[in-house]
């Protein structure tokens, strides 16, 4: 037990080491510390291990409760659809998507992040990231899983989604490969796949950490599987590194690529607003635009219920309320751009759908989206305001509303007034799609609470390599 | 990366994974596919009948009675129906008129309900199989339902799934049986004329083309038996969804 | 029973197969255990790919688990093989449907056994092998489960022999104390049930049929009558018309000729640039009606001012003719009237056309009206044999119904009606209060009817009668075609009888030397007509043929007119002074009078003008909706001056001001559990001698508000999406050049595919098409489609694959001058289908012959084929419709077509089980290609206007060929570079100006 604490330092060593060769040489000395209260390695382990170690406390239990019956409402409607039928939900015959695929790529979208900022930031060097990439991967795998849900609810027979893969089958036939569906599935899958192993390679060392340190018999034997046999040696470091860099490599295209995919189903049609160019950059940044949002309202609450204030500091919002900020304005961009050439093409269909779509029945949708999306993050122009904790969870909310609204609009608006005016009809939805919706939030926070209990939710040997004490000339600018 | 201990412990999870995936794949594909496990199904009849003793070769004491006899209406209907208690009755109001087998036949005619007989092969509803098209193109009964004047309960030949349809329609030169005598089907002489024409002459076996569907199939000259004209020859099946899906 | 009628306990044997879950597969062949099971050999004898062999090895290995789990079907095959019955091919029998005294005839399709499908008789002068959405949904109630099974004593279950017995006890003792009886019977054209009818009431004089119409339209027979002492109606044969001014007479609509007209109408509406020649139609209304809709010029009357306008036409007519024909008096009698611009038209128009014009005014309207209408196209010359209105053609028993109901109320006042019988007609629905109390009072009421309807339930006997598929008879067309009704089924329900077979039953009850040597209705027909066709081949043959041309030698009428009696019809004008709010109560499109309401069909039919179902409503322009502020969708209590109804405001342009439409048809309160409590009956706004026409009436809002299960609603075009192109003549004659608007756009990164066999297509003539919705149900009849009820509806989730798209465009002449186009809309089968190429699954694909297929079993329902129609003709199963199918309503379907699952999506197939088999039917007479008109798609089939056209493009010599070569020609969205197969031909309307399509209303 002692001996492998011990050895503890020496991998940070080596850690610190690669880390520092990595790093950028002439670091300011002014820039603020990305950990508070100067605490010492061990304490790090310590205070993480806690969380995992220590008694569940009523807060957290009474928020757990409060969302595990969320997802299982959730799933008893789901089953009630599958039961009585696609019809229970207020789909029709214009609109015969509407909150399902809305709810897809919602929830696709929110995912996005997540991996941008474990890979992406990962590969930038950005130090910061240290302290959250952990839970945005995992808000990354269960936002996919929800998304994954919604996207087999939304066929008629679900039981038969499974044609939807390419597989040798007594009917001799294949899936059409030409549809954005089927890019869709590949697409999808491929994401959750990698994010899950990426997130596990990183969990690696912490789970041997976990190991070393729990009391619990049968937790500490869970761990010692996951972990994998990790001793920390510097192999083993070396090895674990080079993997991560990899699965980082290899996740970053996917950042663009699955995002852009899922818009394809929307601009490869011939439906006036979905018919767009646009659409590929627009979600990737709408993307990581909702997805920062959900990174910082998960945050905001993990630092309260579960006191990292440490660890993630005021620094860390702000720079995220940065991006929000940017990406924000990339989004109002293409809001006005869509709308800009649906004018100036002169086309009679794309200006109809897109007039209708600012003052037409759904109109209530796009300026909601409009003043969620690009109005209300101006406010982070201020400083003081990307300080602020309250502004920023109630922005974070008004993102993710305002996106929501977004893919919404996009759906719904576009599909209801379309070419023939004799098949206009108007969407709303049921009591049983609504439930399924806040379902896969239920769903999505009880995994996350599970994570924050169970799994080491701060990467420890990172967050130890971007500490003061790690940095090797540490001791001279102290004094 | 790994202690030798955990290695060989993944490992063999890995293996057992894959198989358990595999097997359930299976189990679950094939055995939940009702109309793919049917192959070899023989159900017992209500009435003891023998195809081999009623359509079997002479030269073992078969009747050699045609199958268009009492399967009538194949070449004209989409159904190869089985036939009415009174074709049974045909010969068996003389031939083994007291026979206790036939019991259920006689009660069937003379208080005219029809008996219940257990089917072999059965379709999905949304499948739209006509057997008239494919007799008309000289294809032997015994193409898909095998020798049944060989059987003496009908058990089901051929696994009736879409893909051995289609492997048919795209190849129809390695399946098709040419037509048989034993079938009587377009050989234009009446069921009842058999009798006295035992080993009429029958065309050879017939040159399967395998033109492209669409058209050219039946613009072939038709072959002539025996002074009779014949359907086409059978070229390639059309192989749109909508050919028997609709 | 001639064997053309299958033995109804065969066929339903011989078409069931059933499942039989608790069977279990049992592999030991008992006594013939010996005999070798060859499978894998002979298997692999035919030589199986490896693929198969896998499946095979884990088939047969999964198969002891499996086989306890196969469904174990039975084959149930005839006893006795039936005559003309080959499992599997449908017979086609010809009968005549009676529709009131219209005959329709009509050719049904016999599917193993039981009628799959109704369409019109070629050889029928009425329905010339078209038919109507009505006559085509009357099959649904022939499978109607809420049909009575049972006849009826007192609510207590009886046979119809006790409860006929029943019935002449009443009626004996009714004569002993020399009351009469009188039996009510439905308007009816058939001479076998008249001769019936006067030998039984030649032998029992206290007995009398009275002919209780539900709807009474006296104005036209009775001015017939005062004129020239024929009482009754001919009818015009529109095909010799040049010029047609229609007042308030809706021939393309409620008519019941409605087929036989819009067949003669539309003839002459299909101009080319070469041809430019039309018909023109002039429609003066003060509701929206389906004519009016078609009309070239269509004026908007109050209903006061109709005499006014007809007499104002009449009297220019006589200003350039002179009275010469009619009489002198006739001129006084119009003296003073003035003409308006719009009568004054008309009158210049007419006489343009001389003897090809004609001037119908409803039967509904005054008979001043109709005097004038007569004596107007009297000095036009288009009466007379030959001419458009012949005398030849008298139609039967149209002579007015009032006197004969006003006789019976007297009787009844006076109490000397001792037992009343009513024989399919439903009083207590359709009569007015006055006379359903009337009716009430009477000692014993017996019903014999379809249903147990509102009347059988204060009937004290309940007889259930046949639906005329299950019945013989006859009827006769106008023109003196006769038609035997044979039966193409045996009753569905047993123990029903037909209304003559009870009335001769009960004759020979009430004495055994009525007709001794008659023993049933049948017997009774076949002798009628025993002198025509002695032997039975004569006999069989026609009722092959459906019709006995020429007998009786035609009934023509004498039409020479007293110049005084038509002064004195002309002076008999309605009264109509309104000072507040009209009614205006007419036939519904969809359910005609009701007697058929419960029918789910008809019931979610959508009105071709305001395209609600499953409801009737308030119909008012929005000037009188303002003036008595209600809203769309408000549910207002229209109260007349005997009675109220409950219905939603529907706001709709093109009505006069001050004028609420109101539909007969709904209501009903005892018709069965589709129709039960749908909508509300304004039956009840008529006092005594009251029927459709014009009332005064109190709107008054209730407070509640009522979903509006309309399959389209209103929404403004202000943009320029040419969808639907119209035209006027003058422009068409001025089009010089002669080739097809269509465009052919080069776009595409691939060849385009040559299609090597068969290319199908399609063309729809919009100029033709009058949107009387035959193809609509004639579509549903023949590919099973599911109905899915009021709420889903509203939601837009109708199936309809063929659906009647309306569109409203106002002209320059104001507010209410609205003009109406319609446009079938159904799947293009696109060339560059774009919901092929997003499909997942390949569920839908493109066939070698042009086809956009949809392959329903491999469906999964993602439903991203319909969000990328441009059309949005794709209609998606959400629930399982046909879960709630009762005994015998499933034997509805047509066997060719499969029935969809929830959670898939259809479309229109272009009637793909059609089209393969012409091709099996070509195949086996030794040719690769159908030759044209070996196709006939269900809507094509139907289309009384012919406007359809459907065929192989690829055979040059083809109609569908011929008509894309017109200038007309535009396919919808062409734009789109999704290359339809539809054709839509260019909407002509007989004017001079350009139509000014300022404002489109979808």
């Amino acid at each position: 037990m002692s001996a492998t604490t011990a050895a503890i330092p020496d991998d940070m060593q080596n850690v610190s080491g690669y880390m520092a060769e990595a790093m950028s040489p002439n670091e300011e000395p002014f820039r603020e510390p990305l950990i508070l209260g100067n605490p010492s390695m061990h304490d790090v382990s310590r205070k993480i291990i806690d969380i995992i170690e220590g008694k569940v406390t009523g807060k957290y239990l009474a928020t757990l409760a409060v969302t595990a019956t969320l997802a299982i409402w959730g799933i008893i409607c789901t089953g009630y659809t599958i039961v009585t039928g696609i019809g229970v939900w207020g789909l029709n015959n214009p609109v015969a998507w509407g909150w399902d695929i809305t709810d897809f790529v919602f929830w696709i979208g929110i995912g996005h992040a997540g991996t941008l900022i474990s890979a992406i930031l990962f590969l930038f060097r950005q130090k910061w990231r240290t302290a959250i990439n952990r839970s945005a991967e995992a808000m990354t795998i269960f936002a996919v899983i929800c998304a994954l849900l919604m996207v087999l609810m939304h066929t008629g027979r679900p039981w038969f989604a499974y044609w939807l893969f390419p597989y040798p089958n007594q009917m001799l036939m294949w899936i059409n490969f030409r549809s954005p569906l089927v890019w869709d599935v590949f697409a999808v899958n491929t994401y959750f796949t990698v994010s899950l192993l990426f997130w596990f390679t990183g969990l690696v060392p912490d789970f041997a950490t976990a190991r070393n340190m729990v009391k619990n018999s049968v937790a500490k034997k869970i761990y010692h599987f996951f972990s994998l046999g990790w001793t920390g040696s510097t192999r083993h470091w070396h090895i674990y590194e080079l993997a991560y860099l990899i699965f980082a490599a290899i996740s970053t295209p996917l950042v663009l690529s699955v995002h852009s995919v899922v818009s394809f189903d929307f601009a490869t049609s011939v439906i006036p607003g979905w018919h767009t160019t646009i659409f590929p950059p627009y979600f990737v940044a709408g993307a990581i635009f909702s997805g920062f949002a959900m990174v910082m309202t998960l945050l905001i609450i993990a630092r309260e219920i579960l006191n990292l204030k440490d660890f993630i500091t005021l620094k860390h919002l702000d720079n995220m309320s940065k991006i929000i900020l940017a990406t924000g304005m990339m989004v109002g961009y293409a809001y006005s751009m869509e709308l800009f050439i649906a004018w100036y093409s002169k086309n009679t269909y794309e200006w109809a759908t897109f007039y209708n779509r600012l003052t037409g029945d759904y109109a209530w949708a796009y300026w909601t989206m409009v003043s969620c999306n690009v109005i209300s993050p101006q406010i982070f122009w201020f400083k003081k305001m990307r300080r602020t904790i309250p502004v920023m969870f109630i922005m974070s909310i008004f993102v993710n509303i305002g996106m929501w609204f977004e893919r919404f609009t996009i759906i719904a608006t576009s599909l209801h007034h379309d070419y023939l005016p004799s098949s206009w009809g108007y969407y709303s939805p049921t009591w049983v799609e609504i439930s399924i919706f806040i379902g896969t939030f239920g769903i999505f926070l009880t995994l996350f609470l599970l994570f924050a209990k169970f799994v080491p939710m701060i990467a420890i040997a990172e967050i130890k390599g971007v500490m003061p004490n790690a940095q090797p000339h540490h001791h001279e600018e102290s004094h | 990366m790994f202690t030798q201990a955990t290695d060989r412990k993944i490992k063999r999870i890995a293996v057992w994974l894959i198989i358990a995936i595999g097997v359930g794949f299976h189990i679950g594909y094939f055995g939940l596919h009702n109309r793919v496990t049917d192959v070899g199904y023989r159900p017992q009849q209500p009435v003891p009948f023998s195809h081999k003793l009623h359509a079997g070769d002479t030269t073992n004491g078969g009747l050699a009675i045609k199958c268009m006899y009492c399967h009538t209406s194949v070449e004209v209907s989409a159904h190869s129906p089985v036939p009415p208690t009174s074709t049974c009755m045909n010969c068996h109001i003389i031939v083994k008129n007291e026979s206790p087998r036939l019991l259920l036949v006689r009660n069937s005619y003379e208080n005219n309900t029809p008996i219940e007989w257990q089917r072999v092969h059965k379709l999905p509803d949304y499948v739209n199989f006509n057997h008239s098209r494919h007799i008309r193109a000289m294809i032997d009964c015994s193409s898909c339902h095998g020798k049944v004047e060989e059987m003496g309960v009908v058990s089901q030949e051929s696994m009736l799934t879409m893909g051995w349809c289609l492997d048919c329609h795209r190849n129809p030169e390695q399946h098709i049986v040419p037509a048989r005598p034993i079938s009587g089907i377009f050989t234009g002489i009446k069921a009842a004329d058999y009798a006295s024409n035992a080993n009429i002459e029958i065309a050879p076996p017939i040159s399967i083309t395998s033109p492209e569907f669409g058209s050219t199939a039946t613009d072939i000259p038709p072959q002539v038996i025996s002074g009779i004209p014949t359907p086409k020859h059978p070229g390639k099946g059309p192989e749109n969804c909508s050919a028997c899906h609709y | 029973m001639p064997s053309s009628v299958p033995s109804r306990k065969n066929y339903f044997k011989s078409s069931e197969i059933f499942l039989n879950p608790n069977a279990i597969k049992n592999t030991n062949g008992g006594e013939f255990e010996s005999l070798p099971m060859n499978d894998e050999k002979s298997l692999f004898d035919n030589g199986v790919s490896r693929r198969s062999f896998m499946a095979v090895l884990s088939g047969s290995m999964a198969l002891v688990a499996a086989s306890c789990r196969r469904p174990d079907h039975k084959l149930v095959p005839y006893v006795k093989s039936v005559e003309y019955q080959i499992p599997g091919i449908p017979n086609y029998y010809t009968t005549v449907f009676q529709h009131k005294n219209a005959a329709h005839g009509l050719l049904i399709r016999s599917s193993d056994g039981h009628p799959t499908k109704i369409d019109g008789n070629d050889l029928h002068p009425i329905s010339k092998g078209k038919s109507s959405a009505f006559a085509q949904a009357t099959l649904v109630n022939l499978y109607d489960p809420d049909r009575m099974n049972r006849a009826k004593i007192n609510g207590g279950d009886s046979t119809v022999n006790n409860a006929l017995s029943h019935i002449k006890g009443a009626v004996l003792s009714s004569i002993q104390d020399g009351k009469s009886v009188r039996i009510l019977i439905d308007e009816h054209c058939s001479p076998t049930f008249s001769k019936l009818i006067s030998e039984i009431e030649g032998k029992f004089p206290l007995i009398k049929f009275v002919v209780l119409p539900s709807v009474f339209a006296d104005g036209s027979a009775e001015a017939m009558l005062k004129t020239t002492g024929y009482d009754g109606e001919i009818l015009p044969n529109l095909s010799l018309a040049n010029t047609i001014v229609s007042v308030d007479n809706d021939f393309l609509g409620t008519d019941k000729f409605a087929v036989y007209h819009t067949a003669n109408f539309s003839q002459n509406r299909k101009p080319e640039a070469g041809k430019a020649v039309m018909n023109m139609l002039i429609a003066a209304e003060s509701t929206l009606t389906l004519t009016g809709a078609n009309a070239d010029k269509r004026m908007l009357l109050s209903p006061a001012e109709t005499d006014a306008f007809v007499l104002g036409i009449l009297k220019e007519i006589i200003a350039a003719k002179g009275s010469a024909l009619i009489g002198s008096d006739v001129e006084s009698a119009v003296a003073n009237v003035q003409t308006t611009p719009n009568s004054q038209f008309a009158a210049k128009e007419l006489l343009k056309a001389g003897d090809k014009a004609i001037v119908m005014v409803g039967a509904h309207r005054s008979v001043a009206a109709n005097a004038a209408a007569y004596a107007i196209n009297t000095l036009l010359g288009s009466i007379g044999s030959g001419k458009i209105i012949d005398p030849n053609a008298a139609i039967p028993n149209s002579n007015c119904k009032y006197p004969a109901v006003k006789e019976l109320r007297e009787e009844l006042k006076a109490g000397k009606i001792g037992a009343v019988i009513f024989a399919n007609t439903n009083p207590e629905y359709t009569a007015d209060r006055e006379l359903n109390n009337l009716l009430k009072k009477t000692p014993n009421r017996f019903s014999w009817s379809l249903y147990k309807d509102e009347t059988a339930s204060i009937a004290s006997v309940y007889i259930p009668t046949t639906h005329y598929i299950e019945t013989w008879g006859d009827a006769i067309a106008p023109g003196g075609i006769v038609s035997i009704q044979q039966p193409i089924i045996a009753p569905v329900n047993p123990t029903s009888q037909s209304v003559q077979e009870l009335c001769l039953n009960l004759a020979k009850l009430l004495d055994e030397t009525f007709l001794p040597e008659i023993t049933g209705y049948y017997d009774y027909l076949r002798a009628n007509y025993k002198s025509n066709f002695p032997d039975k081949q004569s006999w069989e043959k026609t009722l092959s043929d459906g019709i006995i041309a020429g007998l009786p030698a035609s009934v023509s009428v004498n039409l020479s007119h007293s110049s005084a009696g038509l002064a004195q019809a002309l002076g008999m004008k309605e009264e109509m002074k309104f000072d507040g709010l009209i009614g205006c109560v007419s036939l519904s499109y969809s359910l005609g009078d009701g007697y058929y309401s419960n029918n789910s069909w008809l019931l979610e039919l959508a009105d071709p003008i305001t395209k609600m179902t499953w409801d009737n409503v308030a119909v008012m322009n929005s000037a009188t909706a303002v003036l008595s502020n209600v809203k769309q969708g408000d549910i207002i209590a229209v109260a007349g001056n005997h009675g109220s109804v409950e219905v939603p405001a529907y706001i709709l342009p093109g009505m006069a001001d001050g004028v609420v439409g109101l539909a007969l048809g709904f209501g009903r309160t005892s018709s069965g559990n589709v129709a039960n409590g749908v909508g509300d009956s304004a039956y009840k706004l008529f006092g005594a001698n009251e029927s459709i026409g014009y009332y005064p009436i109190k709107v008054e809002k209730t407070g509640k508000i009522s979903v509006l299960a309309a399959t389209q609603n209103h929404n403004t075009i202000d943009d320029d999406r040419e969808i639907i192109k119209e035209t006027t003549l003058a422009e068409l004659a001025a089009n010089t050049e002669n080739s097809s608007g269509i465009i052919e756009l080069p776009i595409s990164l691939v060849d385009n595919y040559t299609y090597k066999g068969h290319r199908w297509a399609m063309t729809i003539d919009l100029s033709a098409c009058t949107g009387c919705n035959a193809c609509v149900i004639a579509c549903q009849s023949e590919n099973n489609i599911p109905n899915v009820g009021k709420k889903d509806t509203a939601n837009g989730r109708e199936m309809h694959w063929l659906r009647m798209d309306r569109y409203f465009s106002r002209t320059s002449e104001g507010e209410e001058s609205v003009e109406v186009s319609f446009q079938p809309m159904f799947c293009q089968h696109c060339e560059n289908a774009p919901c092929e190429n997003v499909c997942p699954v390949a569920a839908t694909t493109h066939s070698p012959e042009g086809l956009n297929e949809m392959t329903y079993n491999r469906c999964v329902g993602t439903k991203y084929c319909l969000n990328n129609c441009p059309y949005k003709v794709r209609r998606f199963n959400w629930f399982n419709y046909h879960k709630h199918d009762a005994e015998p309503s499933n034997l509805l379907y047509n066997p060719d077509v499969t029935m969809r699952m929830r959670g898939v999506m259809e479309k229109c197939t272009f009637c793909v089980q059609r089209i393969n088999h012409a091709k099996f039917h070509a195949k086996d007479q030794g040719r690769s290609q159908v030759v044209d008109g070996e196709v006939v798609t269900a809507c094509q089939q139907a289309c009384p206007a012919s406007a359809i056209y459907f065929g192989n493009i690829n055979d040059k010599t083809s109609k569908v060929v011929e008509s894309r070569k017109t200038v007309r020609g535009y396919r919808v969205l062409e734009e789109l570079n999704v290359r339809p197969s539809v054709t839509y031909l260019e909407k002509v309307r007989n004017r001079e100006a350009k139509s000014e399509m300022s404002v489109h209303h979808g």
